[in-house]
């Protein structure tokens, strides 16, 4: 897909208007993929795939109305078109609905790295199998269950009857695997590691491979240990689930439906000050950044945490317009549906000690590698199976342990956390997370 | 179509093996919280794809083109892709073989929902929204939601498989959220299945709504669970959900190869004697209905454990070539641009010979869970579900409500604890996904079960 898709979606801007549209957007996107699988311990599949299609957004009477066809035709656009002006015509009216104005987009810098549109299978298919390779030759209890390489290059255009008309392109590196160790009778808890990047010559298969190993052979020989109450390290995987709350209570559509903890919580004390937390769409060379959002919106930075006070709701166009406030450009989603809040790039603060001092400074606690929990997402409550914790006495850690678990809450815990590391581990993706370990006090375990 | 799919097949090289797929997926979704529409979308999502197994090695394309240089480029695609792959296979790709299927099968429902118009969704889903919201004065929130997916699969493969198969999966979900006091308590009742509009006879939205008002008014007051291990009675729903993410992840034989806690349990004792544990495409009114899989396997029923033994794992042509088996008929993709996987479809707990009312006698102390929430199962079979809906077991009674309960185990031990299984046999799991790399539609369920495992209820506490 080329700029020339703008000349195939405008003529619709000019016709739903005819048909009586207040507003209209049509989004188009074309993905084209090179991936190669692998599946117990063997390559299995080399997969080529082109996705397209247009999402279309009608508002008539102050009624939306959404569809989409997986294909750039005219007539089928035209269909989709149709379509999306039947279901306003049957859609309630929303007062506050309303497309975004145009605004001056500036191209982020280092987005697409031309290399890709000369990859080849060949070249995918040895990624996959160097990523394959060099995680088994790490240890021979090292089991893979599935995983992959894929190289992408993502297309992306736009145009509303407000003037918006953009387009934009991505080239995405994207590799991972999931797995487990296994010694004899001993299965280990499954884990896994994945990264992307934008540029060809940033693929670091090898320290995916490493990393991967290291967390599934920790896993191994693990013990169970007595219930008690201590400080909880939660490595950068498991702050995630962490701040994966914290995130989803922060986005306007959460807190204007009332199902967000931070609701009426703007400009209040919310975690320890050493806690800061920025998203930014705008970082050049990052795979969670783009030029502009699902809806034609520039990306901006925006601090969600300051020092421990929640500074910054995330907004699209339509929930800002019911605050009077503008998009934060934070409209995220495919063209097959109606966008929604998402996130670019997320970048929790590092701290000023390493992750050996704290370590050292703990005398009876739990470094928790994975947690699998399904916490409320409202209230923050949660209990969950530590996966690959590592018993901490006396400042050294003394082995793995299982069939243990946590119980807290994610919201208390952010005014409890007594120590954030200045290691950063980065899930580069879409979006992308930069998290440190952080040390959440008075943790209940669970035996 | 189905012409151009065979010239696919017919001209293809020597040594090659294809197979090729049609889908058209329409999906319908109409949202609405706390009074307002959020959204209503029609998805159109229709294409080709072709896999190709080329000297071992498999080559997959797909494409939204349905015109016939467009098919062929993508076969050309598919066939390059598996010749490129096959130089650097370590174990070569086989396939067992099948019996070819041929047939048009149809699950459209009583009531098929092409019959009725997205105005009567809104209204529908719009109505039962605000009769939540007016439903009690502690009811400040809700979410109603309606997806249906609509398919029309063509499975052709060169073996002689040739079949059309259509279908329509609808769910429904209306959640209550119950606040006062600072306390804020949701309920979501859920329902999906295989079939049409008569999902609102079989789970009408009234008896739904007063499920989940009811429900989360009742959880702001509800006490919570004693930690610690007692016998539980699972309804068929927990049932179902246990079989499918603490066992049935573990026997799928892409998991089994990687060394999941199935691997070398063949023929040997894993649950009790009461346990026989199926998973099947066959129930035609159940959300993971299948009656061919999208590598044109017929979807037999596979009994995965028989009165506590394993007898086997769900398979693939390839690994059931490699553990020299039938194929199950449990490959499957979720759209035409995803490649098959190993996937389960209605698994459940064959029913016992128990009256429900019997599972509860005799029971000093213990929890009556009745509906599961979000969860997660492990490579050794340990699991952790939340289960929102639970009541105590007081003198073989069912008691009150307790909130925040989850319940962890392995399993395989759970199986062996098991003590009864009643006749009230139901699959009723439908509804949401189940995720692997892609999502798929199943379902699952059993009669209702009597076990021994790990409860905690000490979360939160406020």
């Amino acid at each position: 897909m080329t700029e020339e898709i703008l000349s195939i979606l405008d003529p619709f801007v000019n016709k739903a208007m005819k048909l009586g549209a207040d507003e209209v957007e049509l989004f188009a996107r074309q993905r084209k993929q090179k991936t190669v699988n692998f599946e117990a311990n063997n390559l299995k599949s080399a997969v080529s795939t082109l996705i397209e299609g247009v999402g279309i957004r009608v508002l008539k009477n102050k009624s939306l109305g959404f569809a989409s066809v997986n294909t750039l035709k005219k007539n089928k656009i035209n269909e989709g078109l149709k379509e999306a002006f039947a279901i306003a015509k049957v859609s309630p009216p929303e007062e506050f609905y309303i497309l975004p104005k145009k605004q001056k987009i500036t191209q982020i810098p280092n987005l697409f790295d031309e290399a890709i549109i000369n990859i080849s299978m060949d070249d995918a298919i040895e990624y996959s199998n160097n990523l394959l390779k060099s995680s088994l030759k790490i240890d021979s209890r090292i089991s893979i269950d599935s995983g992959n390489f894929e190289a992408t290059e993502d297309y992306f255009a736009i145009v509303n009857s407000n003037g918006i008309n953009a387009f934009d392109k991505k080239s995405d590196f994207s590799y991972g695997l999931f797995g487990m160790a296994i010694d004899g009778d001993d299965i280990g808890s499954f884990d896994a590691e994945f990264d992307a990047v934008v540029n060809e010559s940033e693929i670091n298969i090898q320290k995916t491979a490493e990393e991967f190993g290291n967390k599934v052979l920790q896993n191994l020989n693990a013990k169970k240990t007595e219930s008690f109450e201590g400080p909880a390290i939660f490595s950068p995987d498991a702050a995630q689930l962490v701040f994966y709350l914290v995130i989803e209570a922060a986005k306007a559509s959460n807190i204007q439906t009332g199902s967000s903890y931070l609701q009426d919580k703007l400009g209040d004390k919310i975690a320890v000050d050493n806690l800061s937390l920025i998203d930014d769409g705008t970082l050049p060379n990052s795979p969670g950044s783009r030029s502009f959002d699902r809806e034609g919106v520039p990306h901006k930075k925006l601090n969600v945490i300051e020092n421990g006070t929640f500074t910054g709701v995330f907004y699209d166009t339509f929930t800002a317009n019911k605050e009077n406030l503008k998009s934060t450009g934070h409209a995220g989603g495919s063209f097959r549906n109606i966008p929604n809040i998402s996130t670019t790039n997320l970048d929790i603060k590092p701290g000023k000690i390493s992750i050996d001092d704290i370590i050292s400074e703990i005398k009876h606690g739990i470094l928790i590698q994975r947690i699998s929990a399904a916490p409320d997402p409202i209230s923050g409550d949660y209990s969950g199976a530590i996966k690959g914790g590592k018993l901490i006495k006396n400042g050294e850690i003394t082995g793995t342990l299982k069939e243990v678990s946590a119980v807290g809450n994610v919201f208390t815990g952010l005014k409890n956390i007594s120590s954030i590391s200045k290691e950063q581990k980065p899930f580069r993706g879409t979006p992308s997370w930069f998290v440190p370990y952080i040390v959440i006090d008075d943790m209940k375990f669970i035996s | 179509m189905k012409e151009i799919l065979q010239q696919v097949i017919d001209t293809r090289p020597d040594g090659v093996h294809v197979e090729a797929r049609f889908h058209q997926r329409k999906k319908i979704e109409v949202r609405a919280d706390k009074g307002k529409l959020q959204r209503a979308i029609v998805d159109d999502f229709a294409g080709i794809g072709i896999r190709v197994l080329y000297s071992g090695a498999w080559g997959f394309a797909s494409t939204s083109k349905i015109d016939k240089a467009s098919i062929f480029e993508t076969f050309n695609d598919a066939f390059a892709a598996a010749k490129n792959l096959a130089p650097s296979m370590k174990e070569k790709i086989e396939l067992a073989p099948i019996k070819p299927i041929s047939g048009t099968f149809k699950s459209l429902g009583k009531d098929p929902l092409a019959n009725h118009s997205i105005e009567e969704r809104v209204k529908l889903v719009t109505d039962i929204d605000k009769k939540v919201l007016n439903a009690d004065e502690k009811i400040k929130g809700s979410l109603i939601f309606l997806r249906e997916y609509h398919n029309h699969r063509i499975v052709m493969n060169s073996d002689g498989s040739n079949v059309e198969v259509f279908d329509s999966k609808p769910d429904i979900y209306v959640q209550a959220v119950a606040h006062e006091a600072g306390k804020i308590m949701p309920y979501m009742d859920a329902r999906g299945m295989c079939g049409g509009w008569e999902i609102f006879k079989i789970s009408p939205p009234d008896k739904m709504i007063k499920t989940a008002v009811n429900t989360a008014i009742k959880l702001l007051d509800a006490p919570l669970a004693k930690g610690g291990k007692h016998t539980v009675v699972m309804d068929p729903k927990v049932v179902g959900i246990i079989s499918h993410e603490a066992i049935g992840h573990t026997v799928e034989s892409d998991f089994v190869m990687s060394g999941s806690a199935a691997k070398g349990k063949i023929g040997k004792k894993v649950a009790s004697e009461h346990v026989t544990m199926v998973d099947s495409g066959e129930q035609d009114y159940a959300s993971g209905w299948l009656p061919v899989d999208d590598a044109g396997v017929e979807a037999k029923k596979t009994v995965i454990i028989e009165k506590g033994v394993m007898k086997s794992y769900l398979h693939s042509r390839f690994t059931a070539h490699h553990f020299g088996v039938e194929p199950t008929g449990s490959e499957r993709a979720f759209e035409y641009n995803d490649e098959p996987l190993i996937r389960m479809r209605n698994t459940y707990l064959e029913p016992g010979d128990f009256k429900r009312e019997e599972l509860f006698e005799n029971i000093k102390f213990g929890y009556y869970l009745v509906s599961p929430g979000g969860g997660q199962a492990d490579s050794s079979a340990e699991f952790m579900f939340s289960m929102p809906e639970t009541y105590e077991i007081k003198n073989g009674e069912i008691g009150s409500l307790v909130k925040n309960v989850t319940v962890t185990g392995n399993a395989f031990e759970v199986l062996q604890s098991v003590d009864a299984v009643a006749n009230d046999w139901r699959l009723e799991m439908g509804n949401g996904h189940c995720g692997k790399w892609q999502p798929a539609k199943v379902d699952g369920g059993g009669g209702t079960t009597r076990a021994i495992a790990l409860v905690s209820g000490s979360v939160g506490g406020k």
